[in-house]
């Protein structure tokens, strides 16, 4: 596997933020979520830029890699278009051959975790030879300037990830889950085929945000709810389905939600602080990016090496959720 | 668990004295946001194996309102 990240330029920082909100204090934000700055997407930059970005960046280094892509998947809540995906266009703007596959997929912070089952099914199969698997976010664009809580979280990315059949050797068993019933509380409601985004209302929720339907909407008291109570079963199902114990792992990446929520789960799922990837100070949450750039970050950092076996966990807007177990390569 | 203990773990949520979670102690008088929030239901869960649902701690008025909750 070989990764790729793209950050925007345009970055916001708690003091940003503060001066912005003189009741949110600089300190208090990192002392609370772990974020100091994040990036994001400026003007007219959306996902479909940033992930052209990021393969290019990965093509610049691995030149050879361009022609061995049959299969693209892009993961992205926020396609430039309602129709044609995302995939396509990026296909011809990269100078891809004709002759690939490539679909749009609709998830957030699970969305890492689906890609590369799919990629896995893919290579097995024999369907595809290499797949270009891309994550690309850009929720910043869709949040109301006056909702403190969500801009002081998530932060824009895309990553690219290049996998071969040799890659899916190292690609553990996944448990995946799913539970609509929680679709209302992390939502952008309004803009599909169900809702137009006509006459949308200011409406105030949380500690005095501000929000439309037609931005998104988190119930947070939900969301950790729904959190603590799906993701340490799926840490140890995961575990049991890849035979493995909690001592085998030599990294636990979940999605970087936010540091608050991470401490509380390493805590309930008891996995050393040592064990335990948490870094978002200088991205915030990037969606369905946060696993592939934390591995890229624990690759560089040298935190983990050839041969080591990652846990990595998703989970998020739909609900949707997943983790599998790696082994680097 | 015992009123002195709740009122401790109440007190730390708050970071506040213990002396100022009184049970008529409105919650809009203390540092009441969404990470407190989100600390109420990591201290049940947590403390008394409980799920607290976003709709009750929105509910929530009084310091009391939580104590009662605690039981």
């Amino acid at each position: 596997m070989i990764f790729a990240t793209y950050f925007p330029e345009k970055c916001l920082s708690n003091s940003d933020l503060e001066s912005e909100f003189p009741e949110w204090t600089a300190d208090k934000i990192e002392q609370k979520v772990g974020i100091v700055s994040r990036h994001v997407a400026s003007g007219d930059e959306t996902p479909l830029d940033m992930a052209e970005q990021a393969c290019r960046a990965l093509f610049q280094k691995n030149p050879e890699l361009k022609d061995s892509v049959d299969y693209l998947l892009f993961c992205t809540q926020n396609p430039d278009h309602i129709l044609p995906g995302n995939s396509s266009i990026l296909q011809n703007r990269l100078g891809l051959p004709t002759s690939i596959g490539a679909l749009d997929y609709n998830l957030g912070c699970s969305g890492y975790v689906y890609g590369l089952s799919l990629a896995k099914g893919l290579l097995k199969s024999g369907i595809a030879n290499g797949v270009l698997l891309i994550t690309a976010e850009a929720y910043t664009r869709r949040i109301h300037p006056k909702d403190k809580g969500n801009r002081s979280i998530f932060g824009d990315a895309a990553t690219a990830t290049f996998l071969n059949r040799e890659d899916t050797g190292g690609i553990g068993e996944f448990v995946l889950g799913t539970d609509g019933s929680g679709a209302g509380n992390l939502i952008i409601r309004n803009g599909g085929l169900r809702h137009g985004t006509e006459n949308a209302e200011e409406k105030e929720y949380g500690s005095g945000n501000i929000y439309t339907d037609n931005e998104l909407y988190m119930d947070g008291p939900e969301i950790f709810n729904f959190t603590i109570e799906a993701v340490p079963p799926l840490i140890k199902q995961a575990l049991e389905k890849n035979r493995l114990e909690k001592e085998d792992i030599d990294l636990f990446i979940l999605h970087q939600a936010n540091s608050y929520i991470l401490n509380f789960l390493r805590k309930m799922c008891r996995i050393p602080a040592e064990k335990f990837y948490l870094n978002m100070k200088n991205t915030g949450n990037t969606v369905s990016s946060t696993i592939p750039v934390a591995i890229r970050d624990a690759l560089d950092s040298g935190l983990i090496h050839k041969g080591d076996k990652v846990l990595i966990a998703g989970f998020g807007v739909g609900y949707s959720y997943g983790a599998t177990v790696l082994t680097l390569s | 668990m015992t009123n002195e203990k709740k009122i401790e773990l109440l007190a730390e949520l708050f970071e506040v004295d213990a002396s100022e979670i009184t049970p008529d102690k409105k919650l809009s008088e203390l540092q009441w946001d969404s990470m407190n929030m989100l600390g109420l239901i990591a201290l049940f869960k947590s403390e008394l194996d409980i799920k607290l649902p976003a709709a009750k701690i929105r509910g929530f008025s009084t310091i009391n309102d939580i104590l009662e909750e605690m039981k």
